[in-house]
C-alpha cells in the first residue's frame, strides 16, 4: 500500500495537527508573536490589576448613585457636576499646586545630595546610598506622624523655641496647612528623587567634562552645558515619581493638613467611603488622571524644549 | 547515583529547566489550595468588625473562656466607611453600627435578623432598649443587641472658657473667640444636627433645603474657627491635654481621659440638649458570613454578659444594654459618669436615624462644607 501512496501527502501526512501544533507553528513564523507569548504573564498581569481596573472606572463614572443602589443608565452627570461646583475644579488645581511645589523642593534638595554621591564620594559609595535610604525603612504613615510631633503645638520646634525664650505662645501655623503638607510630602518622597538623578548623574562620562574644561568652559557653564542636560532623564523621572503619586495623596493632607489642607485624594477617598458615592468617585479619579496625564506631557515638552535651547 | 528528589537535584544543580518549572508549579498548586486545607481543618473563629478599643478581651472573656482565642477583629473608623466596606464583599460576622445606621444596612440587605431566644442574657436587657422601633424588621424581628449607650456633647477647659454667666451650649463650637482651638466629629450627621441645634431647629432628622442654606452657612464659618476634624477622638484628647484645644465635640468617655491627665475640664449638658446615641451589635446577612452559628452566638453572649457590661460601664464610661451590669459597678462610678438613671436615660429619647434621602444630603453638604464651598 505504501508503494502507492505519493511522497506529498506523506509529508502532510507527518505535520502535527490540532490547535496547539498550529500555534506553535505560528510562533516559530512570527517574531511578534513569540515577544507577546514571552510576554504574557506579565501582560496578563497588567491587563487584570491595571487595564481592567481602568475601565472599571471609566465605566463607573458614566453611572450614577441612587442612595444604596447604583443606577447603571449611561449619563454624563457626574463629569457636569465636576465642573458646576466650582470647588472640585479649584481642589484639584490646589492639590496639582501642592504637588508641584512638592516636587520642585524634593527635586532642588534631592540634586545636590545625588551630586554628592554621584562625583564627590568615591569609596563605599553603597554605603551612601543605604544611608539615604535609611529613613524609607520606617512606615510611610510613622514618617508621618513623626512630621506632626516635630510641628505640633507642643512639638520639637514649639518647644524648643520656648526653651530658648524666643516665643510665648505656640506656634500654631506649623501644623494643620498647607505648608505642613507640603514640607511631609517633600520629605516623605525624597528617596524616590535622589535615586533616579544619582542613576543618571553617575552614568555620564566624565572625559565630557574634562572636555568641557579644556575648552574653557567654567565650573558653573560647565554643570549648565553637560551636567544638567545629561542628567534630565534622571531629573524628569525624580519629578515623575514624586508628582504623580503626591497629587492623589490623602492620608498626608489627612493628618497634617487640618482644615486648609485637604486635597483632591480626600474628597475621593471619601466618596469611596463615607460618601458612598462611588461613580462620583469614579469621575473625579478619571479626570484627576487625566490632569496629570496633561500636566506631565506638558513638563516633557517643556523640558525637551530646554534640552534643546541648551544643545 | 541519581536522585529523585527535586531539592537535592536543585541544590547540587542538576536540575533542568523543566523539572524547575515541574517544581514551581507543584509549589504554586500547593499554596493556591493552603488555605482551603486550613479552611477544612479548623472552624473559622467568629468575626467582629468594630471600632478600635473594643477587642479588647475583657470585652468577650466567656468566648476564649470556651475556645480558647479572641474572636477574629478588624476595625472600621467610621459607620459609613464599615457600611462601603461590607457592601463591597468584606466578610464579618457581628458588626458594631448604631441606631442610625440599622434600618438602612437592612433595606441595603448586608445583616439579618437575631434569633433572641439563643441569646443567654436577652431577657436581662433594658425593656426600651430591646424594641427601639428602628431597629426592628417590618415583621417585627431583632436586628440590633445594644451594648454600648451615652451622650456625645461638648468636653470644654473650665479654665480656659468663659461661658460669661450664660447657660451651656452647643454655640460653644461656633465661638469666634476660642478661634483655632476648638475641634469637632468629622461625621456628616452629629455635625449638621449640632449645627441645626443652634440654630433652634427641631426637625433635626428632615432639615428642609432652606434649613439646611442656613446650616452651611453657619459650618461654614465654623470650618474657619477649627483647629482641625477629628475621625478619632484620640486626637482630639491628646490635643486637649496638650492645651492645643479649649473645646471639642467629644463622648462622654473622653471626660475621663482628660481628666486623668490633671485638666480641668466638664463635660457639658447644653440647653439645647446632648446627643444620646446607642451603639449595638448586628448580624451580617448569610452570604457576608465566616463563622458558624454557634460560635457567633457565643461571642455574643460574652459580649452581652454582665461581666463584660461592667467592664464598658467602668473603663469606657458608657452604659451597657445588659441591666444587671450595673449592679456589678459601685455607684459612685456609674454616678461620676452620668448614668446613675439609665431608665430615665433612655426615657430622654435616642437620636432618631435619618431617613436615607435626608442622609445624603447631609453627607453631601458635609463633605462639601470641609471643602470650603
Amino acid at each position: 500500500m505504501t508503494d502507492h501512496v505519493a511522497p506529498a501527502a506523506d509529508v502532510i501526512a507527518h505535520i502535527p495537527r490540532g490547535p496547539i501544533a498550529r500555534f506553535r507553528r505560528a510562533l516559530m513564523r512570527s517574531e511578534a508573536l513569540s515577544g507577546y507569548t514571552m510576554l504574557s504573564p506579565t501582560l496578563l498581569l497588567l491587563i487584570l490589576v491595571m487595564a481592567l481596573p481602568i475601565v472599571l472606572l471609566v465605566v463607573f463614572s458614566f453611572w450614577t448613585q441612587n442612595y444604596t443602589d447604583i443606577d447603571k443608565t449611561f449619563t454624563l452627570a457626574n463629569h457636569i457636576k465636576f465642573f458646576e461646583r466650582s470647588a472640585y475644579p479649584y481642589l484639584l488645581g490646589k492639590s496639582v499646586l501642592i504637588s508641584s511645589s512638592v516636587t520642585l523642593i524634593t527635586v532642588l534638595l534631592a540634586y545636590p545630595m545625588a551630586y554628592f554621591i554621584a562625583f564627590r564620594v568615591t569609596k563605599h559609595k553603597l554605603i551612601w546610598l543605604i544611608l539615604i535610604t535609611v529613613p524609607f525603612w520606617t512606615s510611610y504613615l510613622l514618617r508621618v506622624f513623626a512630621w506632626k510631633i516635630i510641628l505640633g503645638y507642643n512639638g520639637v520646634i514649639n518647644s524648643g523655641l520656648i526653651e530658648i525664650g524666643l516665643i510665648a505662645e505656640p506656634l500654631a501655623f506649623l501644623l494643620y496647612n498647607p505648608f505642613a503638607v507640603v514640607l511631609t510630602l517633600a520629605h516623605a518622597w525624597a528617596a524616590f528623587a535622589i535615586l533616579p538623578i544619582y542613576v543618571s548623574l553617575e552614568k555620564i562620562d566624565r572625559s565630557l567634562l574634562e572636555a568641557a574644561t579644556d575648552l574653557g568652559d567654567g565650573r558653573l557653564k560647565r554643570f549648565i552645558r553637560i551636567t544638567l542636560p545629561l542628567s534630565m532623564p534622571g531629573l524628569i523621572a525624580a519629578s515623575m515619581l514624586v508628582f504623580i503619586p503626591t497629587v492623589g495623596d490623602y492620608v498626608t493632607p489627612n493628618l497634617v493638613g487640618g482644615t486648609s489642607g485637604t486635597m483632591i485624594g480626600n474628597v475621593i477617598q471619601s466618596l469611596f467611603g463615607r460618601g458612598n458615592n462611588w461613580p462620583f468617585g469614579a469621575a473625579l479619579s478619571i479626570i484627576t488622571m487625566i490632569t496629570i496625564t496633561a500636566m506631565i506631557c506638558l513638563f516633557l515638552w517643556g523640558t525637551r524644549s530646554f534640552r534643546r535651547r541648551v544643545a | 547515583m541519581t536522585t529523585r528528589d527535586p531539592l537535592d537535584k536543585l541544590l547540587s544543580g542538576r536540575m533542568d529547566r523543566r523539572d524547575f518549572h515541574k517544581m514551581l508549579a507543584g509549589l504554586g498548586l500547593g499554596l493556591a489550595v493552603t488555605p482551603l486545607r486550613s479552611a477544612l481543618a479548623a472552624e473559622e473563629e467568629a468575626n467582629y468588625f468594630t471600632w478600635s478599643g473594643y477587642e479588647v478581651p475583657e470585652c468577650h472573656q466567656g468566648y476564649i473562656d470556651k475556645y480558647g482565642v479572641s474572636p477574629k477583629v478588624s476595625f472600621f473608623g467610621g459607620t459609613s466607611e464599615a457600611y462601603t466596606k461590607i457592601r463591597a464583599g468584606f466578610k464579618t460576622d457581628i458588626a458594631h453600627p448604631c441606631t442610625g445606621e440599622v434600618t438602612v444596612w437592612h433595606e441595603a440587605g448586608i445583616i439579618a435578623p437575631f434569633d433572641t431566644s439563643r441569646m443567654k442574657h436577652w431577657p436581662d436587657y433594658f425593656d426600651p432598649l430591646k424594641n427601639l422601633d428602628t431597629t426592628l424588621t417590618p415583621a417585627g424581628e431583632n436586628l440590633f443587641v445594644p451594648w454600648d449607650w451615652g451622650n456625645s456633647s461638648i468636653l470644654y477647659r473650665t479654665d480656659l472658657v468663659d461661658l460669661q454667666g450664660e447657660e451651656e451650649s452647643w454655640g460653644l463650637l461656633f465661638d469666634e473667640r476660642y478661634k483655632g482651638k476648638l475641634s469637632t466629629y468629622n461625621s456628616p450627621q452629629a455635625g449638621v444636627q449640632v449645627a441645626a441645634q443652634v440654630l433652634g431647629f427641631t426637625n433635626l432628622e428632615t432639615l428642609s433645603d432652606e434649613q439646611l442654606a442656613e446650616v452651611r452657612v453657619l459650618l461654614l464659618k465654623q470650618r474657619e474657627l477649627l483647629r482641625f476634624y477629628w475621625d478619632n477622638q484620640t486626637e482630639a484628647g491628646q490635643a486637649m491635654v496638650a492645651g492645643e484645644l479649649v473645646a471639642t465635640y467629644a463622648w462622654n468617655d473622653l471626660y475621663k481621659t482628660v481628666n486623668d491627665a490633671g485638666l480641668p475640664v466638664k463635660f457639658m449638658t447644653p440647653k439645647e440638649g446632648a446627643r444620646n446615641w446607642v451603639c449595638g451589635l448586628v448580624l451580617t446577612a448569610p452570604k457576608y458570613r465566616a463563622a458558624s452559628d454557634e460560635r457567633v452566638y457565643e461571642f455574643l453572649d460574652a459580649m452581652m454578659s454582665p461581666e463584660t457590661g461592667a467592664y464598658v460601664i467602668d473603663n469606657f464610661g458608657y452604659g451597657h444594654g445588659n441591666a444587671k451590669a450595673f449592679d456589678l459597678v459601685p455607684a459612685e462610678r456609674v454616678a461620676e459618669i452620668g448614668l446613675s438613671d439609665p431608665m430615665a436615660f433612655l426615657a430622654r429619647g435616642i437620636l432618631k436615624p435619618i431617613p436615607p434621602e435626608y442622609d445624603q444630603k447631609y453627607v453631601d453638604l458635609w463633605e462639601e462644607v470641609k471643602l470650603g464651598l
